[in-house]
């Protein structure tokens, strides 16, 4: 953690602030940030992308959850310093341009999202599950969606988004 | 009648008109918003339950680097406000009620430097005796809360209790004969019950930004069921006419109720004001859980007298509702005293509703909107005497539940009426035989009923020259998918499809007047004003049309865009040639409106006394029923499955309705089980998710939902509300569950492992 302590000239000025490389969505952002500053502060206030949610700032909503590496990380309680150099992936990277992806537009079938608001950390967990496990039980989708909170739902549109997804049957709705 | 198969929209799925931005992370909520030159604020709050002020000195924090204000009540101009009580300031003036009650704020050029600064702000109290206990409180010396109650404006006639001592609100229901109902009944029972506070749990925070534009009006982003009366409230406490405030809401992350308030926006306006740069206020995690409002806790006396055969002859219900240090929505008290006699017909019925002050953080409007409460008592009551008269609890239910023609316990004439169906429905859904299934597995039915819609709207339908159409509603979409219902409705009444279709909901220069999004009145009551907004809309281009053609109106028919000769196949006018190109033959551009109150009807006062509305448009119903089971070594209740039947008079939109149904029983489910603001000596114990859990996705039941076939003649397309009554059955249908398995009766929310551990032992004994 010897990074958090180093002084860096940052205009001129000594000051604890540090410059930071980040990859988020396969472009590097410069930034400058304070050593205590959250992976979720750099993502909205500094390189602008408000896609994440900042819901709880304490680690229990899941509103906040973007990829690292490939695992879903709670932004609002990792150190952005401690985030450099790592492939960070958010809910503006699922879309090519104006194409939803295949989670996306599951999402839509199934009246995944009400509020929308928990819904960019359900978007990444989800991607994450689906990566590692592109067949999952309804169990397993539980399982992974636990640490996302979403009170208009009751889960289970959103169980059933993922399902689709995953193409085991669970149908685009036709009514 | 009409059904929903003879409907070119109505009826059909269509998918929510802002599901995309949602899914892309583009929608933008007021959180989202980043101004230039834009400040933080933070509130400084009490630490004290009960005190009075005797200095609050903002100096130190003024002098601190980067602070552009401070500001107390002594900065403000002298109002209160409330729904029915006006009762609160801005900041806490003279004296402070709650642990959490905001003091002062302050602005500054960052959310750290603004938190630095109020930690600088030093109050000194002079602390007063408190109470936390709605019963203790109502006693005669008990400590006054609010010293000159009496002279507070109120808008609801005062009964002999209303606004003395602790209580602010009371309301009386008296029909029949109550001594003789008693005296009647072959059997009485009567219990207590007791309910928590639950916290709406919306995901995102109270926010606003408020900013100052060129000619100093104030523009409001936030995050509202209400913009309107966001819009009238502000004025009135800042002292600004209303046109110079522009309230434009945000996409709202959850509401329930809880943002059908004004939290966030006097603070940061007045803030914004005085420092003449855009300013945000959110609240904190914590703050949502200590300062913002929850469910009414509260204690509910009900006693039932009943015949041999199980019929319903006389009901005396107590209420007392803890409504906290501020009274925002009383309104939920009445609504609690209205839901009561469940779905029931009872002939003589006493009800006394209260609505309490204590030094507790408020209790305010949360889905189901007093309802849950009272239905837990009626509908865990329900099953007590099924139980105990040897009958089958879906069989008492249906012996005793309304039907159309009924008068409901207020004297309300009831006209839309489908419990009897949806009893029926859910038992043959789960094949029911008797409550118990196995050791520790057994099923729990309740039914309810909730009162819809209701209260002042408007709506404005534009056509534009391509045929397509414009709808603008001052009501709001918190995710329940209004927006979508709305252009359903234009599409439906236009003959044209929802795609062609815009819907403008909330902002204040764009949008007519509506109360605000509660109490089941989106789809039925905006519902009607769109309707009728279109249906204007469309008589005037038939008007039009029948100019151009040269036939009578009565001759016109409109299909796919075209208004037709009915006389002739091949002589039609297409929409764009009536309206394009500013050829218009009659008068100008057309532009539909309506402004509606459905509720007129007072209740009649013989009957009811302190009503907090006129009558209801209409009511809905609802059966649910749970599979559970329970662990009888660790108390814990798991719900298996879940069956819910819904009286919603025509569907407008199925998976919208999907969504309503399981969001609410999940909601209800958390209710019942574990959501719980536990509060000791007026400070909250667990302000988060983590400490105060609400369900999680391995929490969630199976789902079979489904509706009865019902159309309700004053409803938009025979359309009433679901949103609200999808919650208030759960809690006493898992209550009914836990006796049908264990023999343990829980009368007090939520249903603790630990109540229920007790209660087998108690039984043991």
């Amino acid at each position: 953690m010897d990074q958090i302590t180093d002084r860096t000239t940052v205009n001129g000025k000594k000051s604890r602030s540090r410059v930071l490389e980040m990859s988020i969505n396969g472009e590097t952002h410069e930034i400058t940030v304070k050593p205590r500053v959250m992976l979720l502060e750099a993502i909205r206030d500094k390189i602008g992308l408000t896609g994440t949610k900042d819901g709880c700032e304490s680690g229990t909503c899941g509103a906040c959850t973007v990829l690292v590496d490939g695992q879903p990380t709670l932004s609002c309680i990792s150190l952005a310093v401690e985030n450099e150099g790592k492939d960070i992936r958010t809910v503006e990277d699922l879309a090519d341009g104006d194409n939803l992806n295949f989670l996306q537009e599951a999402f839509l079938d199934q009246g995944g999202t009400q509020c929308g608001f928990c819904t960019p950390g359900m978007l990444m967990s989800a991607t994450a599950l689906l990566e590692k496990n592109p067949k999952p039980t309804r169990d397993d989708i539980n399982k992974a969606l636990e640490g996302n909170l979403c009170r208009c739902t009751g889960y289970n549109s959103i169980v059933d988004s993922i399902l689709q997804a995953s193409d085991q049957g669970v149908k685009p709705r036709l009514l | 009648m009409t059904r929903s198969n003879e409907f070119a929209v109505i009826g059909k799925t269509t998918s929510k008109t802002d599901a995309i931005a949602k899914v892309t992370g583009d929608a933008r909520f007021a959180t989202d918003i980043y101004l230039k030159n834009m400040l933080w604020a933070r509130v400084m709050r009490s630490t004290v339950a009960h005190a009075r002020i005797i200095s609050i000195n903002t100096e130190k924090a003024k002098n601190l680097d980067g602070v552009k204000a401070v500001l107390t009540s002594a900065d403000m101009p002298d109002g209160k406000y409330g729904a029915l009580v006006l009762d609160m300031g801005v900041f806490a003036q003279d004296k402070v009620r709650y642990i959490g009650e905001a003091v002062a704020a302050v602005a500054a050029v960052d959310e750290k430097t603004a938190a630095r600064a109020v930690e600088l702000i030093e109050v000194e109290y002079e602390e007063l005796l408190a109470v936390f206990d709605p019963l203790e409180a109502m006693q005669p010396e008990a400590p006054v809360i609010h010293d000159d109650l009496a002279a507070y404006t109120t808008l609801f006639e005062r009964t002999e209790r209303a606004m003395t001592g602790n209580v602010n609100y009371q309301s009386n229901i008296n029909t029949g004969d109550i001594e003789a109902g008693f005296a009647a009944a072959d059997f009485i029972f009567e219990d207590t019950y007791e309910v928590q506070k639950q916290h709406p749990s919306y995901m995102e925070p109270n926010s606003t930004v408020a900013d100052v534009d060129e000619t100093g009006r104030l523009i409001i982003y936030n995050t509202t069921q209400r913009p309107h009366i966001n819009q009238a409230i502000l004025s009135s406490l800042l002292g600004i006419p209303i046109s110079k405030i522009r309230v434009m809401p945000c996409h709202v992350g959850g509401g329930f109720g809880g943002k059908n308030r004004t939290l966030t926006e006097p603070t940061a306006a007045a803030l914004a004001l005085k420092t003449r740069q855009p300013v945000r206020l959110t609240f904190s995690h914590e703050e949502e859980f200590t300062s913002a409002t929850t469910r009414h806790s509260g204690v509910l006396k009900m006693k039932t007298g009943v015949k041999k055969d199980g019929t319903l002859i006389a009901s005396d219900v107590k209420l007392y509702y803890d409504c906290g240090a501020y009274a925002p929505t009383p309104n939920a008290v009445w609504l609690g005293a209205i839901s009561s006699s469940g779905a029931y017909k009872i002939p003589n019925s006493r009800v006394e509703a209260f609505s309490i002050y204590t030094n507790k953080m408020m209790g305010g409007a949360f889905r189901g909107y007093g309802a849950p409460q009272a239905n837990f008592a009626r509908e865990s009551q329900m099953d007590r005497i099924a139980r105990e008269l040897n009958i089958d609890p879906i069989e008492l239910r249906l012996k005793n539940c309304l039907v159309a023609g009924d008068s409901l316990h207020t004297g309300q004439k009831l006209h839309s009426v489908r419990v009897k169906e949806t009893l029926e429905k859910a038992r043959d859904m789960v094949a029911w035989q008797s409550p118990k299934l196995a050791p520790n597995r057994a099923l729990g039915v309740a039914c309810g009923i909730f009162a819809c819609g209701g209260f002042a709207t408007s709506s404005i339908v534009k056509l534009n020259m391509d045929g397509t159409a414009s709808v603008a509603t001052g009501a709001m979409d918190m995710g329940q998918g209004l927006r979508t219902v709305m252009g359903q409705i234009t599409a439906e009444e236009l003959g044209i499809s929802s795609d062609d279709v815009n819907v403008v909901i909330g902002d204040t220069d764009l949008t007519p007047f509506d109360v605000g999004i509660f109490g089941d009145r989106g789809t039925h009551t905006t519902g009607l004003a769109v309707k009728k907004a279109a249906e204007d809309a469309k008589i005037q281009l038939l008007e039009a049309a029948a100019d151009a053609m040269e036939v009578d109106v009565s001759a016109l028919e409109i299909k796919d865009k075209k208004v037709f000769d009915k006389s002739s196949d091949n002589r039609f006018l297409h929409f764009r040639e009536l309206l394009g190109g500013g050829q218009y033959k009659k008068g100008g551009p057309i532009i539909g409106k309506a402004s509606i109150n459905p509720t007129e009807q007072p209740f009649d006062t013989n009957i009811v006394q302190g009503a907090a509305s006129k009558m209801f448009s209409t009511y809905t119903f609802a059966t649910h029923i749970v599979e559970t089971e329970i662990d009888a070594k660790t108390g814990e209740v798991k719900v298996i499955k879940a069956t819910a039947v819904h009286d919603c008079g025509t569907v407008i939109n199925p998976a919208g309705l999907k969504g309503q149904i399981i969001g609410g029983l999940t909601t209800g489910l958390g209710y019942a089980l574990f959501e719980d603001v536990i509060i000791e000596d007026g400070q909250v114990k667990n302000p988060s998710f983590l400490e105060c859990r609400m369900p999680t996705a391995v929490d969630i039941p199976e789902v079979e939902f489904a509706t009865v076939d019902e159309f309700d003649s004053r409803g938009p397309f025979g359309a009433k509300g679901v949103g609200n009554v999808s919650v208030i059955n759960m809690a006493p249908a898992i209550a009914n569950a836990v006796d049908a398995a264990l023999g343990v009766r829980i009368k007090s929310l939520p249903i603790t492992p630990g109540k229920i551990l007790q209660g087998l032992e108690e039984r043991a004994n």
